[in-house]
């Protein structure tokens, strides 16, 4: 009798071993490298741009979010706008990176404050004039 | 001329515009250094600096920037109204002369806010210099620097000589406030009313910043402009800028007004 209730517990053991195999590689790894897409209206007068949040699921803040630029209408040549990570309160969770159009991610850190929590990709023109214009890119809000 | 510079001095009102634009630029650098001690982000006394504006929101470059003739207005560029309000254009103009009169009146508008701005910003570069440390390469927002610009000159001049292209654009904004102090002056000599005076000048100014090409290009270093996007812009503004003052002093001499 003991022994058949032991039995039992090592099967229940091995089943939810066998799903915690199966879920944990699963969940870790919403945290690889994504391309979620973004499309602002930098507005004139320098008022900011949010995007849709993302849960930031890391404590360490060195695990580097990242943020490219395709194409921006600022002007013919090759054009910046300035990026950080945002709360739902819009406090300032990282430092900002200027982006250059069409070069590639850029890498930045976060805050701690920016731990667990859902980060929103902010923007606003790096020149204090008051012009709006559009771009577009791919975000990332954790990296590792 | 002398006595113009002190009448500047004693009144509390151009006093107290002196000081906000003092220290407006340093209130900026108070932000940035404050995230430093806060947050430990890094950065270099260039991009620190007020003209370069890495600050969130740019509110500091805004509020000196946008409405940076109507403080000049208020400093010293409207004199020749109060002058006519109580007078005394008549007494000067019949000691001095109506060109020398309106020439002094001019070169003084156009020199108070110009040394205004260029300690403001010198200060404000100094001080930027003495509280941040850091490498260009280390510090935040400094991709400018690791971007390899192919074909833009002043980009790559940036890169090389950063504090000498600084430089050269603060000169540039002092200069460019000494002709926001002059449009002030010259308009309020065309119009000598208030509420006329104010509203054109600022209307001439604003429209300058919000175009398309704007004002604000030849004020800020290290961005991703080039000389094909700049110069036409300086050419603008100046024409705009010297055109005014100059209308206004022929129109002056050539008038009659006492």
């Amino acid at each position: 009798m003991k022994k058949a209730k032991n039995i039992k517990l090592v099967k229940l053991v091995i089943t939810f071993g066998l799903l915690a195999a199966i879920f944990i590689p699963v969940t870790s790894t919403l945290a690889a490298e994504n391309y979620y897409d973004y499309a602002f209206t930098i507005k004139a007068y320098q008022a900011n741009t949010k995007s849709g949040g993302l849960y930031r699921e890391t404590t360490n803040t060195s695990n580097r979010w990242r943020v490219s630029m395709y194409e921006s209408t600022e002007s013919s040549g090759k054009d910046i706008t300035r990026f950080w990570l945002s709360g739902s309160d819009n406090t300032k969770l990282s430092p900002s990176s200027d982006v250059l159009e069409d070069n590639g991610p850029y890498y930045a850190d976060a805050y701690s404050s920016a731990s667990q929590r859902t980060v929103y990709l902010t923007a606003e023109n790096n020149n204090y004039n008051a012009n709006s214009y559009a771009c577009y890119g791919y975000w990332d809000e954790e990296t590792n | 001329m002398k006595s113009h510079l002190l009448r500047i001095y004693k009144n509390k009102k151009s006093m107290l515009i002196f000081w906000f634009i003092l220290f407006l630029p340093l209130m900026d650098l108070a932000q940035l250094y404050n995230e430093t001690l806060k947050l430990g982000v890094s950065y270099n006394p260039l991009i620190a600096s007020f003209l370069t504006g890495s600050t969130q929101g740019h509110i500091g470059q805004m509020l000196l920037f946008w409405f940076l003739p109507i403080y000049l207005l208020i400093m010293c560029s409207d004199d020749y109204i109060q002058d006519t309000e109580n007078g005394y254009n008549s007494i000067l103009i019949s000691k001095l002369g109506k060109k020398t009169y309106i020439r002094n009146k001019l070169l003084i508008s156009f020199f108070a806010p110009g040394l205004t701005m260029l300690i403001a910003l010198t200060l404000n570069l100094i001080m930027s210099v003495l509280l941040f440390t850091t490498e260009l390469e280390g510090s935040a927002l400094s991709s400018f620097f690791q971007t390899n610009w192919s074909g833009n000159k002043l980009a790559d001049l940036s890169q090389s000589y950063p504090l000498t292209v600084y430089i050269v654009f603060l000169l540039n904004v002092s200069l460019m406030t000494g002709f926001a102090g002059l449009l002030g002056a010259s308009i309020s000599m065309i119009i000598p009313y208030r509420k006329y005076t104010y509203p054109l000048t600022f209307f001439v100014w604003f429209i300058q910043i919000t175009l398309n090409n704007s004002i604000i290009g030849i004020f800020q270093p290290f961005t991703e402009y080039g000389f094909n996007n700049l110069l036409p812009i300086l050419v603008r503004s100046l024409v705009i800028l010297l055109m005014i003052p100059l209308i206004s002093y022929i129109y002056k001499v050539k008038t009659d007004e006492l």
